[in-house]
């Protein structure tokens, strides 16, 4: 995730505050009702919308043919939603609304810097091919692989240096 | 707006750079620019699809009379197999989801670039050594893989299947399913996080509503094909028996696997192409998308719908249960006879101009419309009993994957094509092009129906004179070869705007989205400044009258909806 | 959601009426036609158990006609209407531009309910014939045991006094090194392929299971396939109708010859299926085939 460092489209944490109607402030400001939180609510809303959906077909599936592979399959589909799904709701009650969560936002609402992009570097290329050399391995024997994971190793390594330089901005 | 007719007018220079910076090949090699990436997809997937047309072309070739002995057996078998893997794998997949969604998500919703500008390099190198690979085996002793692209165990073990292009065929699928995977991840996290402000999720192009349904496929349906594909690996080499009986493995394993991954591989597949059929249409109607949250309901169900359906590829096993597998399949035709409807809504009262993409989209819904119909009638399992694996399955799938890949693709392609290169491609080779594909097409694809019909089986080499397959099979083949012809139109297309370019203009096509909005190409970043965004169609509205802030108003005399 | 739409003029109304006269027209075909609908170029089926199959494939088929007509009717009207520059005779300035209708609930929930109505009815339907086609009679007249392998065909049948009739492919199952070497496709001639015999009107239990690969057991005649897996014996019923010769293939790709992995099936009169059956009578144990 790129780093969002400025304030004005940044995530800022809402103190949770104690409340005796705890259940009910939790679901205001899970789906944006109270002010100032929900931004994010779709994006949440469609990983969760995903496990819900594929828990529905997994009790419908499994409890019309007892087959285990597809309801593993399904099981893990409904956890592929979940574990995106849920973070994201749970940043989506603590969060305000971003500019681009807004109906209303001007494009100034916006400004800022948006994230870091690296504007060029050698490493995917030369990791992408010594994993495709580690791949050929597969096939032709493992010293393949050892060229193509001293070079991965090389790209990884590369690449990391590059990052905490700041990298070719 | 600007329009066609007041246009033309030849350049005298290239159009111009607007990025400093390293150029040729070591920029290729290097720039984590999305366009930049997204242009090496493009066309290193159309040069993976003109290879694959031509294995195509060896295939009717082979097949035009009986008895044929144009290649062997040993040779068919790897051509149809690669075929199939080349465009399922390397085309029609790539050409979409890493393709144009490289190029026009991050403009589309006005981000800079993509969320991971190097991981979204490494996909394009673990996706081009993947291809590679796969595309090397025919140069390994014992040919390229010979199993048909779905790879059935325990055909595809060690034993049926000895030597190296099996397993090039399988590293190469391992390369490119992780491809596929970071691509997804990318676009997810682009399309939530860098939207430009006022670009809520309910304003985002349909366009990229569909890519982002497609990244949470990919997410859901690749992970399993990668999987499936190291157990092989395993069973072929390492002395596991997940798919053999002798062990006490389980063959039709292989196949429920495969599936899970294969179904929602089509609709990775066909997804993309919808979207961009549906930021055509209302371009060239001058209207808005007609029933916009339909479109995007009717996706989200699409895809759900798709990832519990993969049995239906399997009824004639047996072993699955048919009445789940039938009433889901069936269900599909649901929201897609809702996009069909929201398409026809589109163009209904607007004004229709037909310029090649537009086109392309009309001869998407055409073609499309039979592919999917023939779908349905495939989702029922008796009927399913007596044409499965034969040429109406082939006939169906090709309506659709041309239908959408290559109608829907192209389309795309002469849409998009002024907007990444600034140059326009000429309308005469473009309609040219057009009538040839969708006349060689039919001709090509409506015979088969009727062979598979009278019980011509897929995958067989050749057949006798005594089966009277003869006439409907000559047809298709030279609708086959009228298909290969429109592609070369297309090549003096694309060679004649790169000898004597015509410049393009920011928005030539007058489009709704924020990519007709900055320059063509592209600058730096994407743009030098991006308009009020108050609905799903900002170009528009800054070139119309604009809404209120925090209002969905929509163009002059539209109607308020929120 | 406002639907953003006037009331409804004269005009619109036809257009409307003439919209609700085409469906109940088609769906008047549909039901008129379902006893006397052409084959669509299929086959009549030879058993039984595909009676439904083939009359759902007819009405399938002819409903799926009626809607792409209608579709393509819909597009195509689309196109020759609303062209900009031929609109109502004439060409439209260049900067009008057309209403903007973004929603129209009524007609968005009518194009998503009527799908779903056709699509229940369907698979009410579906399941009828489905379950026809697949389901397994407990006490067949006469059991036939299926055997496919890289790349022919094995007919074993256990007689009910202890014997056994098996039927393989004559000569050659493959074809020779010489074939391979020269890498011509190599038909193997006519006369090899293995013949299944069944006798009229008599309910037949398949037993299909496959000895290596993954094959498919299809007689298109018969209107039905069905894989032959290794490991897991698939069974299912044929009460063949008329007697005649069919071809069946091998649909599921499994490997070099493929092609060449053909049969076919004899239906005999009764009598002259008994008369086969003393003819064939051989008293061999039944040894797998390896």
């Amino acid at each position: 995730m790129s780093e969002n460092t400025d304030s004005g489209r940044s995530d800022e944490v809402e103190a949770a505050g104690q409340s005796e109607h705890w259940v009910r402030d939790w679901f205001r400001r899970s789906w944006g009702t109270s002010k100032g939180t929900g931004g994010f609510r779709f994006e949440a809303a469609i990983y969760l919308g995903t496990a819900a959906f594929f828990a529905v077909v997994l009790a419908i599936y499994w409890f019309t043919s007892y087959e285990g592979g597809g309801a593993v399959m399904l099981l893990f589909t409904v956890c592929l939603g979940l574990l995106p799904g849920s973070y994201m709701f749970f940043w989506s009650r603590r969060m305000k609304k971003r500019p681009e969560d807004r109906l209303d936002a001007e494009v100034d609402d916006g400004v800022g810097p948006v994230g870091s992009f690296p504007d060029q570097s050698v490493w995917p290329f030369v990791l992408g091919i010594s994993i495709g050399f580690c791949a050929l391995g597969l096939v032709f024997g493992p010293w393949l692989g050892l060229v193509g994971g001293i070079g991965a190793f090389c790209a990884v390594a590369g690449v990391t240096m590059e990052s905490r330089r700041g990298g070719n901005i | 707006m600007t329009l066609l007719d007041d246009r033309p007018a030849i350049l005298v220079d290239e159009p111009e750079h607007h990025h400093e910076g390293p150029s040729g090949l070591y920029q290729w090699i290097t720039s984590t620019d999305h366009k930049v990436i997204g242009k090496s997809y493009l066309y290193t997937s159309i040069v993976f699809f003109l290879l694959a047309g031509l294995m195509a072309l060896m295939i009717r070739t082979q097949l035009i009379m009986p008895n044929n002995t144009f290649g062997s057996q040993q040779t068919y078998d790897e051509l149809f197999t690669m075929h199939g893997s080349l465009m399922m794998y390397l085309f029609a997949g790539p050409f979409a989801f890493a393709g144009f969604a490289n190029l026009i998500i991050p403009i589309q919703v006005g981000a800079p670039d993509m969320a991971f500008p190097r991981l979204n390099l490494l996909s394009y190198w673990l996706y081009l050594s993947g291809g590679l690979i796969l595309v090397g085996g025919f140069f390994v002793s014992g040919g390229a893989a010979d199993f048909g692209w779905v790879a059935y165990a325990p055909l595809s073990g060690i034993i049926r299947s000895p030597g190296a292009g099996p397993d090039m065929w399988i590293a190469g699928l391992i390369l490119t399913g992780f491809s596929a995977i970071f691509t997804g991840i990318n676009l997810v996290t682009t399309i939530f996080y860098l939207r430009a402000p006022g670009m809520t999720m309910f304003r985002i192009p349909i366009f990229s509503w569909n890519m982002l349904v497609t990244a949470i496929l990919i997410l859901i349906a690749f992970p399993v094909l990668t999987s499936a594909l190291v157990m092989l690996y395993a069973d072929r080499h390492l002395g596991t028996h997940f798919f053999t009986v002798v062990g006490g493995g389980v063959p039709v394993l292989w196949q429920n696997l495969f599936w899970f991954f294969g179904h929602p591989e089509v609709y990775i597949l066909a997804l993309p192409y919808f979207g961009i059929v549906t930021e055509i249409l209302p371009v060239f109607s001058r209207k808005p998308v007609f029933s916009y949250k339909g479109l995007v309901f009717a996706t989200l169900l699409i895809a759900g719908l798709s990832t519990g359906v993969w049995a239906h590829h399997m009824f004639t096993t047996g072993v699955v249960l048919l009445p789940f597998f039938a009433g889901m399949s069936y269900l599909i035709a649901v929201p897609t006879g809702l996009k069909f409807f929201a398409w026809i809504g589109t163009m209904w009262r607007g004004h229709l101009t037909f310029e090649t993409p537009m086109l392309f989209a009309i001869g998407f819904l055409v073609v499309f419309l039979l592919g999917g119909l023939s779908g349905v009638i495939l989702a029922a399992p008796p009927i399913d009993f007596f044409v499965h694996d034969t040429y109406y399955v082939v006939a169906h799938f090709h309506e659709v994957l041309i239908g959408t890949a290559v109608l829907g693709g192209f389309g795309g392609f002469y849409y998009w094509y002024p907007k990444f290169t600034g140059r326009m491609l000429r309308e005469p080779l473009g309609q040219t092009h057009f009538v040839m594909l969708i006349v060689g097409f039919l001709l090509q694809t409506m015979p088969q129906y009727v062979l598979g019909l009278e019980g011509m089986p897929r995958r067989i080499a050749t057949y006798t004179v005594a089966e009277h397959w003869t006439t409907l099979n000559v047809i298709s083949s030279c609708g086959g070869y009228l298909i290969g012809l429109s592609f070369a139109v297309w090549l003096v297309n694309l060679w004649i705007s790169w000898r004597h370019p015509i410049l393009a203009g920011d928005d030539p096509w007058g489009g709704h989205t924020l990519e007709w909005a900055t320059t063509s190409p592209p600058p730096h970043h994407n743009f030098y400044s991006i308009p009020p965004i108050r609905s799903e169609r900002p170009t528009w509205d800054m070139n119309h009258e604009e809404p209120p802030p925090g209002s969905d108003v929509q163009g002059p005399t539209g109607i308020t909806v929120r | 959601m406002p639907a953003g739409q006037d009331s409804p003029t004269p005009r619109r109304r036809s257009y409307r009426r003439a919209a609700l006269v085409v469906i109940v027209v088609a769906g008047a075909l549909v039901l008129a036609g379902c006893n006397n609908l052409p084959t669509f170029g299929t086959f009549p089926p030879v058993t039984k158990q595909e009676g439904d199959a083939y009359s759902l494939y007819q009405s399938i088929t002819l409903l799926a006609m009626v809607i792409g007509a209608f579709i393509w009717a819909l597009i195509f009207w689309c196109v020759f209407r609303y062209r900009r520059n031929r609109r109502n005779g004439q060409p439209v300035e260049a900067g009008a531009v057309p209403k903007q209708t973004r929603y129209n609930l009524k007609w968005e929930v009518a194009y998503t309910i009527s799908p779903i109505i056709i699509v229940a009815g369907l698979f009410g339907y579906t399941v009828v014939a489905e379950n026809q086609s697949t389901i397994v009679h407990k006490h067949p007249a006469i059991t036939v045991d299926v055997t496919g392998f890289q790349w022919g065909w094995r007919f074993d049948y256990p007689l009910p006094n202890g014997e056994h009739i098996t039927v393989l492919p004559k000569g050659e199952p493959t074809p020779t090194l010489a074939q391979v070497t020269t890498g011509l496709p190599a038909l193997i001639p006519v006369e090899t392929y293995p013949t299944l015999v069944l006798p009229e009107g008599e309910m037949v239990q398949i037993n299909l299971v496959s000895n290596d690969v993954v094959h498919g057991f299809y007689i298109p005649e018969f209107l039905f396939s069905r894989y032959a897996l290794p490991g897991i014996t698939n069974e299912f019923d044929f009460t063949a109708t008329r007697a005649g010769l069919f071809t069946g293939r091998c649909t599921q790709f499994c490997g070099l010859y493929h092609t060449e992995m053909q049969f076919f099936v004899q239906v005999l009169p009764p009598s002259a299926y008994t008369a086969w059956v003393a003819a064939h009578e051989v008293p061999i144990p039944k040894v797998p085939l390896t």
